[in-house]
């Protein structure tokens, strides 16, 4: 029950797909200019990513290796307009937000990335839980991105659009000590923006790190004192 | 040298390690043969096509009448109030370069009083970023982009490939509010087109960018977008300004029924 645990959490900080194996850096530079775009993509990436997960699970037995890769890519291209054309024809609103973004997954490569290190070697239920811990992890990153470039590039932080209906909060004018700074829409501040996010995150892992050594060193000495006091009783 | 080849070797046996660790733990013994790896492929690629066939056969249907839908919401979006439900009262009209627009009326006791009809971007001088750009206008009798009470404006766009975050801006309430009250001065397009509002102010239909003269605003980062959809506004409100397509926009005639009423109605236009 922890192996499936820590299959599904690893994708959210240890294994995080954008922020500590740097997949997928396509969509994540190009769709992020806001919130809402970042949880488009990274919802549309999960659904498709479960899917491929599953099923290359599920073949893994007859997949000569030899071939695995271009059949693994058939699997997700079919999932990618299966997922596609199910959505227009069943939401079409969210399709016609979303529609962008589903071509894209194809040549997105957590996804393969997903199926030849993880599904390929584990079962099906492991590989569902992989797909949508790393699916998850992926679109909160993609979304708290995607509210940091908005927010100060843009001052607002929008939560979904869809022609006329737009739920947005603005959060500042433009005006006075809080500027726009339009960079962080453009190309440009996406690198700004993933390098600020993957110092930050290496600092509190760096910290971490040398916190739980150091409260591992202490109980190490803690144990070569004790013994003495322990043994008796 | 010999050294070099030595290196080269070892890391081709390294590659074909890592490719071999990632399947069963198979000895070389146990190699596919060739035929296999044929037979595999090609069936994984038939159950896909399969697959595709028959979620398309599912779909297809649906997502067409998902479109048509759409597009009839759409038309209640770029007009203003009405007497009658525009969705159903359309007209077919013939167009000088050839092909037919189909118009949604808006009418206020039998006039009509504005018309909706969309145009692509496929004749546009400026392509979009990518694919095609669909916009539908909402044109009143003179020959005006629609501004509806709630204070939207009667440009929508129905379908676009540009890029999100981007030129996917163009579908923005910001983007299309710089054709509020658009109007096209004569009868075909030329770069000195003017757009004049009713206080009498004129200015260019091109993006600011292009001629300091010119009235719309261009998004950011995605001026051949904002360029190609100001110039699809453009063309159809230039049609608008053909007399016998403005005759055929604005006549009371009823809504042809079936596909030979459609005929008759385009006929009618020509004569």
């Amino acid at each position: 029950m922890s192996r499936a645990r820590d299959e599904f959490l690893k994708g959210f900080w240890k294994e995080n797909p954008t922020m500590v194996l740097v997949l997928g850096m396509c969509p994540t530079l190009a769709v992020t200019t806001s919130a809402f775009n970042g949880l488009g993509m990274g919802i549309a990436t999960m659904v498709v990513l479960v899917g491929s997960n599953v099923v290359v699970s599920l073949i893994r037995g007859i997949i000569p290796k030899k071939v695995r890769i271009p059949a693994y890519v058939v699997v997700i291209a079919t999932f990618v307009t299966l997922v596609d054309m199910s959505l227009e024809a069943g939401m079409y609103n969210l399709h016609r937000s979303l529609g962008l973004f589903i071509p894209l997954i194809v040549v997105n490569c957590i996804i393969l990335g997903r199926a030849e290190a993880f599904a390929s070697k584990n079962s099906v239920g492991m590989s569902f839980l992989d797909g949508l811990g790393m699916g998850l992890g992926f679109t909160v990153t993609l979304f708290v991105l995607g509210a940091f470039r908005e927010i100060l590039g843009n001052g607002t932080v929008t939560a979904f659009v869809y022609q006329d209906t737009i739920v947005q909060w603005h959060l500042y004018s433009g005006a006075g000590v809080l500027h726009k700074t339009l960079v962080f829409i453009l190309p440009p501040g996406a690198f700004f923006s993933l390098g600020i996010f993957v110092a930050v995150m290496n600092v509190i892992k760096t910290r971490r790190k040398r916190l739980d050594q150091e409260a591992l060193d202490k109980v190490n000495e803690a144990s070569r004192t004790a013994p003495s006091l322990q043994q008796p009783a | 040298m010999s050294e070099i080849v030595q290196t080269n070797g070892d890391e081709v046996s390294q590659d074909g390690g890592t490719l071999n660790h990632v399947g069963p733990k198979a000895p070389e013994a146990v190699v596919q043969p060739r035929w296999k790896l044929i037979v595999v492929l090609t069936g994984v690629c038939l159950v896909a096509g399969v697959a595709l066939a028959g979620g398309h056969m599912l779909t297809h249907d649906r997502i067409l009448k998902a479109r048509h839908e759409f597009k009839l919401l759409s038309v209640k979006k770029v007009l203003p109030t009405c007497d009658n439900d525009p969705g159903g009262d359309h007209v077919e009209v013939a167009l000088p370069g050839g092909g037919t627009l189909t118009a949604f009326r808006c009418r206020h006791g039998g006039k009509v009083a504005a018309v909706a009809y969309s145009l692509d971007s496929k004749k546009n001088k400026h392509s979009p970023y990518g694919g095609v750009i669909e916009v539908l206008v909402g044109v009143t009798r003179k020959g005006r982009i629609v501004t509806r009470k709630d204070g939207r404006v009667g440009v929508l766009i129905l379908q676009h490939s540009e890029t999100p975050g981007l030129g996917a801006r163009i579908e923005g309430k910001k983007f299309r509010g710089n054709f509020m009250d658009a109007h096209h001065l004569g009868r075909n397009l030329t770069a000195q087109d003017m757009s004049c509002d009713q206080a009498g102010h004129c200015a260019k239909w091109v993006v600011r960018k292009d001629d300091p003269k010119g009235f719309v605003d261009a998004i950011s980062g995605a001026t051949i977008s904002s360029r190609a959809t100001t110039e699809v506004v453009h063309r159809a409100l230039a049609y608008f300004n053909d007399q016998k397509v403005r005759q055929a926009l604005l006549s009371t005639r009823p809504t042809a029924s079936g596909a030979g009423g459609d005929a008759r109605s385009v006929r009618e236009v020509g004569r």
